[in-house]
């Protein structure tokens, strides 16, 4: 809803892995923001497998969380995922920002 | 000569009557030419007494009959050579047969008395001699160790010393034969043995076994069986005493084994072969009574290579007619012998076909039948009434080494579900604050933000109020999650002891080197005591060790995850003293690990643990 309002196209949400999988390839979204904590399963991992299995045509991945970026520091820097972004700062402006950035 | 001389003064039979009668002419002979002597010299009518010395010597050795014959011949040669008128017997035509018959009387007496004398002398000959047998007899039957064996050495010296083609000492009574006669030796009435001798002996030579060699006999049989029943019962005693110092020493090893703690299966081998030494088996084993009906075997033992036993943890069928069934049927020791186990396959021991019977005696742990333990014969005797006994001993301590066991492993196991159960606790209380509180606030903090951007341009105070609000929302989240960082480590459980270990020596006010060399994942409660050991001693160090430098290291294998640390600070930590360090301490040791510090004062701190990695 406030990436609406920002002016994001949110063209799916879907709550585990496979489904990710799944509809990462039907829809081939610019952009993937990826929760860390879902459930059992771990955001980081996603991460990796989209990478994966885009091969040549990397997706931009953001990590978010409730957590704060320390609490993840380490694994955050090993990720492939572009940037990590603390949910209370989600905003279509803190993700242009880091679109640009990598864009650049 | 001297002695040939004694031995014929001594000798119990006379010589023959010729050579006595012969002796005694040459007497007389040589006394009428010592008397013609003396004749010369000395009044003729006192050398009658010449003639007694003859009487004396024939009578000693010939007797008494002979004597008093030499005594009238030496009286009539007397009168003939020496009374006047010379050359006439004179006796029955003058008064000189007066003192002849005096001289006859006299000889008659000498004769008498040398019989006497003789008699005597042989007497006490014979009793020194019978002595001297007594002596060697006592010898031989009080030092024999087996009266038996002695016996027949003892007869052989009777029979020689008392002159005897024959004689036998028997200890109990002896069948008639004709040709011997049996004489009962008695001790207070009862029959203690039987002295066989030839029959027809002379009546002096029965006399004398009567009542000398007999009763010298009875006597030295029956102190000869005391002392045989002494020694016996002192053997026995010395045998007994011996067997119980090995089977205390025994049980003192198997319980100070039981004392050290060390783990069951090593307690069961222990036993199993200490058991099978003392009640002397050719196998034994341990088993395990398992609820559907099979046994397990924990401990075994075999005397010699042959017939090896099964491999201990082996598990078979209870066999229903076997010694396990039987003991578990009863619980009561038991015995079977292989022709009472089915098929004369004795309780599923396969291996040794000579095994003959088995003992078995039931292990009971705490009022409750766990299992069995068996000893396997070869030898085809019984064993003896005390075995089961004997095995009770070792089986208690058996209990009493699983009872322990058990209380051991149900104490970690509850310290370990404490620490698990708290671990739980935590992870869960940090995943509702996460999931719950804290979401909360990131959609009402969100809300707020998309109010903000709502709020028409003409209410600047209600934007600057709402945006206020809002930061002040910010804050509130990041007390809690400061709160549930300290909780949980939600890198631990999202990343792995290597991300959070990182994370903990990045935040770390002391350099921290470290190196970690885990592959994967371990198990959780691993993984959280590694994470608090090393977050404990970073905040320690930080606190009190004014060190330049931390090292940490921490490494995996399959069966241990290991953790040292070490800081170049002043030392003199002490684990007892507060810290945090106790709880550290109960943490690993509930999973069955250790933990050690070091601390010499001036030469920094040392901290090492070793966390086994389990199914547990």
């Amino acid at each position: 809803m406030l990436l609406e309002a920002d002016g994001i196209a949110v063209v799916g949400t879907v709550s585990t892995t496979a489904e990710t999988l799944r509809s990462f390839r039907e829809l081939r979204p610019d952009l993937v923001l990826v929760d860390i904590d879902l459930g059992e399963e771990n955001g980081f991992d996603l991460a990796l497998r989209l990478y994966e299995e885009a091969g040549d045509r990397p997706p931009r991945v953001i990590l978010i969380s409730t957590y704060d970026e320390q609490d993840f520091a380490e694994m955050i820097t090993t990720s492939p995922a572009l940037a990590f972004l603390s949910k209370p700062r989600l905003s279509g402006r803190a993700i242009d920002e880091i679109l640009r950035g990598a864009d650049a | 000569m001297r002695a040939r001389l004694l031995s014929l003064l001594l000798r119990a039979g006379r010589p023959p009557l010729l050579w006595g009668i012969l002796t005694g002419a040459a007497c007389v002979a040589a006394e009428t030419f010592i008397a013609f002597a003396l004749a010369q010299v000395a009044p003729s009518n006192a050398l009658d007494v010449v003639y007694l010395l003859g009487v004396l010597v024939v009578a000693y050795l010939w007797g008494m009959w002979l004597g008093v014959s030499v005594a009238l011949a030496s009286a009539m040669v007397y009168d003939f050579f020496q009374v006047p008128p010379i050359h006439r017997v004179t006796i029955f035509s003058g008064w000189t047969w007066v003192p002849l018959l005096v001289f006859l009387v006299v000889g008659l007496l000498v004769s008498a008395a040398a019989a006497l004398m003789r008699s005597l002398v042989v007497e006490a000959e014979e009793r020194r001699r019978e002595a001297d047998l007594d002596a060697r007899t006592a010898r031989l039957l009080l030092r024999a160790e087996h009266l038996h064996a002695a016996l027949p050495v003892v007869a052989r010296r009777l029979a020689q010393g008392l002159g005897l083609p024959f004689l036998a000492v028997e200890l109990g009574p002896v069948g008639d034969d004709p040709r011997h006669i049996t004489l009962p030796l008695t001790d207070d009435g009862a029959g203690i043995g039987t002295l066989v001798v030839p029959a027809g002996l002379p009546a002096a030579m029965m006399r004398r076994l009567r009542e000398r060699v007999v009763p010298s006999l009875e006597t030295l049989l029956v102190a000869a069986r005391d002392r045989e029943a002494i020694s016996t019962a002192l053997a026995a005693s010395r045998d007994e005493l011996a067997r119980i110092a090995e089977e205390q020493a025994a049980l003192r090893r198997v319980a100070t084994l039981v004392a050290r703690g060390v783990p069951p299966t090593e307690i069961f081998g222990a036993v199993a072969r200490e058991m099978g030494l003392i009640v002397n088996a050719d196998h034994t084993a341990i088993e395990r009574y398992e609820p559907d009906r099979t046994v397990v075997l924990v401990g075994s033992w075999s005397g010699s290579d042959r017939g090896a036993p099964p491999p201990v943890g082996s598990r078979r069928p209870l066999k229903e007619s076997g010694l396990s069934a039987l003991v578990l049927g009863t619980e009561q020791p038991g015995r079977m012998t292989a022709k009472e186990g089915a098929a004369g396959e004795l309780d599923g021991w396969a291996g040794d076909q000579q095994v003959v019977s088995a003992v078995a005696s039931p292990i009971v742990v705490e009022a409750r039948l766990w299992g069995v333990m068996i000893a396997f014969f070869r030898a085809p005797e019984p064993q003896p009434d005390d075995v089961e006994e004997r095995m009770r001993d070792f089986t208690e301590l058996i209990a009493t080494a699983i009872s322990n066991a058990e209380a051991r492993d149900e104490l970690a196991a509850s310290r370990a579900r404490v620490v698990a159960a708290s671990d739980e606790t935590r992870h869960r209380i940090e995943r509702d604050l996460h999931d719950g509180a804290q979401q909360r606030l990131v959609s009402l903090g969100l809300q707020l933000r998309m109010a903000e951007t709502a709020v028409p341009p003409d209410l600047p105070e209600l934007k600057e109020q709402l945006s206020h609000t809002a930061e002040g929302l910010t804050l509130v989240l990041e007390d809690l999650r400061e709160l549930s960082r300290g909780i949980h480590p939600a890198i631990l459980s999202k990343g792995g002891l290597g991300p959070a270990l990182k994370m903990l020596a990045r935040r770390s006010a002391v350099p921290v080197d470290l190196q970690v060399r885990v592959d994967g994942r371990l198990p959780e409660r691993v993984e959280v005591a590694v994470y608090y050991i090393v977050s404990e001693c970073l905040t320690n160090v930080a606190k009190h060790a004014q060190a330049s430098m931390v090292c940490v290291e921490v490494e995996a294998t399959d069966d241990a995850a290991r953790v040292g640390i070490r800081d170049n600070g002043k030392g003199g930590a002490d684990p007892g003293k507060g810290s945090g360090l106790i709880g550290l301490i109960d943490r690993v040791q509930a999973l069955g690990g250790t933990i050690e510090v070091t601390s010499p004062i001036g030469h920094g701190t040392t901290l090492t643990a070793v966390i086994p990695i389990g199914s547990r």
